[in-house]
């Protein structure tokens, strides 16, 4: 079927192309909305600034397509093949991705707010400036499919709010995004590049960021409770308030961090670097600081009660009012 | 692509040959190579754009090398909003021949420029949801690219030309490159008729205008609040400035604006190191404004620039003052348990006595800072 035969079976109200072969079809600009193209062939197809709201696209086969512009408001993508497909700068709001695979596909300031996510695989995706605020992309804690978001491209992409638990994002480049209050519990940013992110208020309790790049991220509130931070570069970053109880943070590097009040309680910290970060009231309750580097650290007011310091290095450190591991308050 | 096709210094050099901007281009090239600028326009004509592509990519063997040198001789200009589209097609155009570097991968990895931070990110984020809610993002895109005559968008594909491009760094560079509203209604009513489905760009026209009417009116108002003080410095070159607001006037006010408010032109915040004065076939303009005769845009531009510091500075003053009232609110709290506990056999008069000498020394010392700080800045003066 062409798209001269499409668009008059469509004018003559035909609605259903299921399961039609359409590969290269070109029907850029095109008005189908809630048109049924499920289970349709539509490789390298043309469908630019198409209007496309409601329509059924479950399991049809979009891999090299090209949907830049196009309005997917509401659409049924459930099990489509979008691999290397262009979505750039499309409307996919509260469109129904679920269990999509769109490897190396193009998402670039496409609209994805409210969108469901769940079970996709966008490893690798172009999600740059993208805006998924509130969008699913949850995963199941046992069984089912992990959102998988690999080494994509997430650069000053807007997750705010997003839902984002259990999701793989290791090696993702998070860089400028926006994750404020985003749900990360359980997700592997391991090596992810969260550099200059926003994560006030964000829960990241047992997340994995061994080894992320978190430098001048805006951490405010963030609830970080049992997070792996083996090795994670905080330099410069903004703790404050932040909750790290129970963190596994052993030489991760906390260079003039910004870190009132934080809780670090039970906290292995153990080789870690806080020199020159700003610990003021910080509560570092049982802490495992053993050859930690808190060299010029600001440490005035901090809980240091039952801490281990062993063969911690406090050159420099400002102590006064601490309460040291004995019970000993600082003058 | 094929090796037939693989772009050389030629297809380049033809490309930025077919600019309408291409002496701008020579002028800044020339520049990168050579450290002069060149305003001598026989000079400029007979330099062979193919030589200064090559040149070019001897001098800056990489990318990284080469953005921030034109990205900083753009800053020093007298007219950056002018030049900062032609530092960009230049950038996109010769990326190819820079085997070395992915250019899409090369503009990922930079760090947003300061235009960035004419507005906390956490608007810029706000705006972006306001404008992809109610309108196309593709089209917003080649809306602003070409008012920014960015992408080259043509009106067969424009979506091709617009895939390098980011709204990210597309909405900064619009406030900044008009930072007149009444300009930007101006220029946008003019390009969305020349556009492919022109009533479709329409109502993107009026979307982008209704969502950035607030940020103008916003900032306009920072400014008048700020008019009375602008800092005499620029920033350090190359320096990101993480700074929070920029002002955008409104038109009205462009009118009545008395332009004994701009800088003192003898000292200007931000010297232009490089004066553009024959930018031919440009109408030539005085390289230092003249008082009196300066261009308004080209003042609110200094002033954007300004201004964007120095909220950064007041953000940072009002941090630093919260911080040392919730210490001093802790300490006092402190020092008035303590007293209490010494003086509990005392009536409480003593105890307010000594709370209240504590503020006085506080006030000294602090009275005494501010003597010395003011010395030393009328000594820098």
């Amino acid at each position: 079927m062409d798209a001269a035969e499409l668009l008059q079976s469509y004018s003559e109200g035909k609605n259903d192309f299921s399961g039609e072969d359409l590969r290269g079809i070109r029907l850029n600009q095109a008005d189908l909305i809630n048109i049924n193209l499920s289970r349709c062939d539509l490789h390298g197809a043309e469908l630019v600034f198409a209007y496309l709201s409601r329509v059924n696209l479950q399991g049809a086969k979009l891999n090299n397509a090209n949907l830049s512009g196009a309005y997917l408001a509401q659409a049924n993508l459930a099990g489509t093949d979008l691999n290397t497909a262009q979505l750039h700068g499309s409307v996919l709001y509260r469109a129904n991705l679920s269990r999509t695979n769109g490897i190396f596909a193009n998402f670039l300031d496409a609209s994805l707010v409210e969108a469901d996510l769940r079970g996709a695989n966008l490893s690798s995706a172009n999600l740059r400036g993208a805006c998924l605020r509130q969008a699913n992309l949850s995963s199941p804690r046992k069984g089912g499919d992990r959102v998988n978001l690999r080494r994509a491209d997430l650069q000053g992409a807007d997750l705010q709010g997003a839902d984002l638990q259990g999701a793989d994002l290791a090696w993702a480049d998070l860089r400028r995004a926006n994750l404020k209050g985003a749900k990360l519990l359980h997700s592997n940013l391991a090596n992810a590049n969260l550099s200059n992110a926003i994560l006030h208020e964000a829960n990241l309790n047992d997340a994995d960021l061994s080894e992320a790049i978190l430098n001048r991220a805006q951490l405010h509130q963030a609830q970080m409770v049992r997070a792996v931070l083996m090795e994670t570069d905080l330099t410069d970053a903004r703790l404050m308030q932040a909750n790290l109880t129970e963190a596994k943070a052993s030489k991760a590097v906390f260079l003039r961090c910004q870190m009132h009040e934080a809780k670090l309680t039970r906290a292995d910290l153990s080789l870690a670097v806080l020199r020159q970060a700003q610990l003021v009231q910080a509560v570092f309750h049982e802490a495992y600081l053993t050859k930690a580097d808190l060299r010029d650290a600001d440490l005035s007011q901090a809980n240091l009660l039952k801490a281990d310091i062993g063969g911690a290095n406090l050159t420099g450190a400002n102590l006064t009012g601490a309460t040291m591991p004995d019970g000993r308050v600082m003058n | 692509m094929t090796l037939a096709e693989a772009p050389t210094i030629a297809s380049v050099s033809a490309q930025l040959e077919q600019s309408p901007h291409y002496l701008r281009i020579k002028k800044l090239l020339i520049f990168t190579c050579t450290g002069t600028w060149e305003t001598n326009p026989d000079r400029l004509a007979a330099i062979d754009l193919r030589d200064l592509v090559a040149q070019t990519l001897e001098v800056r063997p990489t990318m990284r090398e080469l953005r921030p040198t034109l990205e900083n001789l753009v800053r020093s200009l007298n007219k950056p909003v002018e030049y900062l589209p032609v530092a960009e097609t230049i950038l996109r155009s010769i990326a190819v021949l820079y085997p070395d570097e992915d250019p899409t991968e090369w503009f990922r990895t930079q760090a947003p420029r300061p235009q960035a931070s004419v507005l906390p990110p956490q608007e810029w984020f706000d705006l972006r949801l306001e404008l992809v809610n109610r309108t196309n993002p593709l089209r917003i895109k080649i809306l602003i690219a070409r008012a920014l005559r960015q992408g080259d968008v043509t009106p067969t594909a424009p979506w091709l030309t617009v895939k390098g491009l980011e709204l990210e760094r597309l909405l900064p560079d619009l406030l900044l490159a008009y930072p007149d509203y009444g300009e930007l209604c101006q220029r946008l009513e003019t390009i969305a008729p020349q556009l492919e489905e022109p009533e479709e760009y329409q109502q993107v026209v009026g979307t982008l205008l209704e969502v950035l009417k607030p940020v103008y009116q916003r900032l306009h108002k920072l400014q008048t609040l700020s008019d009375a003080e602008v800092p005499n410095w620029s920033p350090p070159a190359g320096e990101a400035v993480e700074a929070v607001v920029v002002v955008g006037p409104e038109p009205e006010v462009v009118a009545v604006e008395p332009l004994g408010a701009v800088p003192e032109p003898e000292a200007p915040p931000i010297e232009p190191v490089v004066a553009d004065i024959a930018d031919i076939p440009d109408i030539p303009e005085p390289a230092m404004p003249e008082p009196g005769v300066a261009r308004v845009s080209d003042l609110f531009q200094r002033e954007l620039q300004e201004l964007s510091i120095e909220a950064e500075l007041r953000r940072l003053v009002s941090t630093a003052v919260h911080q040392v009232i919730g210490d001093m609110e802790q300490v006092f709290r402190n020092l008035e348990a303590d007293l209490e506990t010494a003086t509990r056999h005392l009536p409480p008069a003593t105890r307010y006595r000594y709370l209240r000498e504590f503020v006085t020394q506080v006030q000294d010392m602090a009275d005494r800072f501010a003597q010395i700080l003011q010395r030393l800045e009328e000594r820098g003066q």
